[in-house]
């Protein structure tokens, strides 16, 4: 898109630039304090997710998206120290107490995570653990509470919801625990769902129906939700934008669809050619060279550069994130956009 | 080739107690293929695997390896059978032993079935590890010194040092990231190529299966339900279950194409008739009072479903 389009009353009626951000990132460091100094984990991570869109953190083990979500949500290790801005709602949060914070964050951040069957607790049955945060976050009473438990079960499509309240998470399975946390995250009301590699536990075909779930819910709810995962594929499908990690850094930033098409930064590309493709007929895989470079070794410069083919002397100095095509790349030779 | 296929499994079945883990499975493997199993979790197809070493002892059924009957053989026998047959786990910590260094590793097995003298066996690592491209001061270091790919590339060494006829990897790339992950996969073919080792290949993931195999089997629920060549089953699946499969996989776009209800059923009460049919978004009323039997639909595929019968009638 050229840049005078911008100015024209039809792109202005687009729902995605008139809508209101709910959640801000802006300059995020995070480092975690030991015996030897600060070990940086991760640096200058931006973006920025509006209401009614959701907004993948891609990349692989050690990247940091986990530990950077850790940090919108405030459950950050105790030794880390926390750089940049964190605004929900146009409240800046990242200075808040833990307390005003908890307060704030219980009723307008729903969390999922990976693991239910350790998210979720073992011993509590699911209806008290539904209606303990609806009582506490919204001040209902335990039958307005256990109503409205029934409903958001009811809703996230689990059958019988009346007797599953009464049960344990250990009765039921994978896919129907992801199902609770979900109806949990999203029972305050909140304006922000944070989804930690969600499905990852799943098998494909339940994963395919909690995906879907998590889309609904978006929709209806016209949630802002921050999709946490490893699988450009997922990316692809349920996410209107993307931000790539690697090492610590956002190495590219934009429209989804666009990077998975046509990404500028060699790793994200590294990351689409390493997978084995449905239709083609490939031989081999191209895989990415190397392994990630540990916390505390990254190189100068552009941290990508020992497994990069594009590789030459100017990477040895630190490229900016910028706009090269239609997406953000922080490269010094990103690739040409594909037709 | 007419020659006999290096593995050929008949109506294995195995029961764990009341639960049917596995009913009925029947695939043979030509020499030098990679044959595919993929399914979801409790589909049974790492306890077919299991079978086919004979690591769990079937209730039913035959497994023919090389052209002898397994379950024939005196633990003697199966002893030394198991040089040919070697295995690669999904984890590559749990399966490699954390005390054992890389060079006790890769020439233990070598000294289990007494194959050569010492000197061979050094010699046979050395090669290997060159093979799986690390460097031969590896052989003083421990598992732990090494990172998940690192780790399931000796594991692969390990299963080859043997120089087995077949190899069953059980899920050996799911707990790698994708770029390590296409690391190994390339790893996997290029010596396959090199030693025309025959495969059993056990995943969840489809792209990986179609990846890596020459013929597939679709499990369901501890039985087959439809097999046939990569690109048949990819290309023009035939049983329901497969098409929900295929369209449950990522990357086919929001869509909201068809998906399977429900979850897969406890293996302690299968569903009369057709296993699949509580899902099924075709399921008519036959399909809970008769078993669909494994029909040929040509080009080598086949499937156990009554829709083809009713396409047939039609």
């Amino acid at each position: 898109m050229t840049a005078h389009i911008a100015s024209l009353p039809a792109d202005r009626a687009s729902p995605a630039l008139d809508t209101r951000i709910v959640l801000e990132v802006e300059g995020l460091s995070l480092s975690l304090r030991n015996a030897d100094g600060l070990l940086p984990i991760v640096t200058d991570v931006s973006f920025a997710i509006r209401q009614g869109e959701a907004v993948a953190l891609v990349g692989e083990s050690g990247c940091g998206k986990s530990i950077t979500a850790s940090a919108i949500m405030g459950i950050a290790p105790d030794n880390a120290e926390i750089g940049g801005t964190i605004t929900l709602n146009g409240q800046a949060i990242s200075g808040l107490s833990p307390r005003a914070r908890r307060k704030l964050c219980g009723r307008h951040m729903g969390f999922i995570f990976q693991e239910p069957m350790t998210a979720l607790h073992p011993t509590l049955s699911i209806g008290r653990q539904m209606t303990d945060t609806l009582r506490h976050n919204l001040g209902l009473s335990h039958a307005e509470a256990t109503s409205r438990a029934a409903q958001l079960l009811d809703r996230v499509g689990i059958p019988r919801a009346r007797d599953i309240l009464k049960g344990y998470v250990h009765e039921l399975s994978g896919g129907m625990r992801q199902r609770v946390m979900i109806a949990l995250a999203i029972s305050c009301g909140p304006s922000l769902v944070i989804a930690d590699e969600p499905t990852t536990a799943l098998d494909v075909t339940i994963q395919a129906q909690v995906l879907d779930l998590l889309d609904d819910m978006r929709r209806e709810l016209d949630l802002a939700m921050l999709f946490i995962t490893h699988d450009l594929e997922v990316v692809g499908d349920f996410c209107d934008r993307a931000v790539v990690m690697y090492a610590g850094d956002v190495v590219e930033r934009g429209l989804s669809a666009d990077i998975v098409r046509s990404p500028a930064h060699p790793y994200a590309r590294g990351l689409i050619d390493a997978v084995p493709d449905h239709d083609d007929g490939r031989t081999r895989l191209t895989p990415i060279l190397g392994t990630v470079p540990p916390v505390g070794q990254w190189p100068p410069g552009c941290r990508f550069a020992p497994r990069c083919n594009r590789v030459d002397a100017q990477c040895r100095t630190r490229p900016a994130l910028e706009l090269h095509g239609s997406t953000e790349a922080r490269c010094w030779h990103p690739l040409e956009p594909s037709a | 080739m007419t020659s006999e296929p290096m593995l050929a499994v008949s109506g294995l079945s195995k029961s764990f107690k009341a639960v049917k883990a596995v009913r009925d499975v029947t695939f043979s493997i030509p020499r030098g293929k990679t044959f595919g199993l993929v399914g979801e979790s409790g589909s049974g197809k790492s306890t077919t695997a299991r079978l086919v070493l004979r690591l769990v002892e079937p209730t039913d059924g035959t497994i023919r390896f090389r052209g002898r009957d397994l379950a024939g053989l005196s633990p003697g026998d199966l002893r030394r059978e198991r040089r040919h047959m070697q295995m690669i786990f999904q984890d590559p910590f749990g399966s490699l032993n954390p005390r054992m260094s890389i060079r006790d590793t890769l020439t233990e097995p070598q000294l289990v079935h007494g194959i050569g003298s010492p000197a061979e066996h050094l010699r046979t690592a050395e090669r290997l590890l060159a093979e799986i491209s690390m460097p031969r001061t590896a052989l003083d270091r421990y598992p732990h010194e090494f990172s998940g790919g690192q780790r399931q590339r000796i594991a692969i060494a390990r299963a080859l040092s043997t120089n087995p006829e077949l190899i069953v990897a059980d899920e050996p790339v799911s707990a790698l990231d994708v770029s390590v992950q296409a690391q190994v996969l390339n790893l996997l073919r290029d010596l396959q190529d090199k030693h025309g080792t025959t495969m059993l290949f056990i995943s969840h993931d489809l792209r990986v299966v179609q990846f890596m195999c020459d013929e597939i089997a679709v499990m369901y629920l501890g039985e087959i339900v439809e097999q046939g060549p990569r690109e048949h089953i990819y290309g023009a699946p035939a049983h329901p279950y497969t098409q929900a499969l295929l369209a449950s996989a990522p990357g086919k776009g929001a869509g909201k194409r068809a998906r399977l209800k429900g979850e897969i059923p406890s293996a302690h009460a299968v569903p009369s008739g057709c296993a699949f049919r509580t899902r099924c978004p075709s399921a008519f009323e036959r399909c809970a009072i008769e078993k669909p039997l494994m029909r040929d639909i040509g080009n080598g595929q086949k499937a156990a479903c009554h829709l083809l019968d009713e396409a047939k009638a039609a």
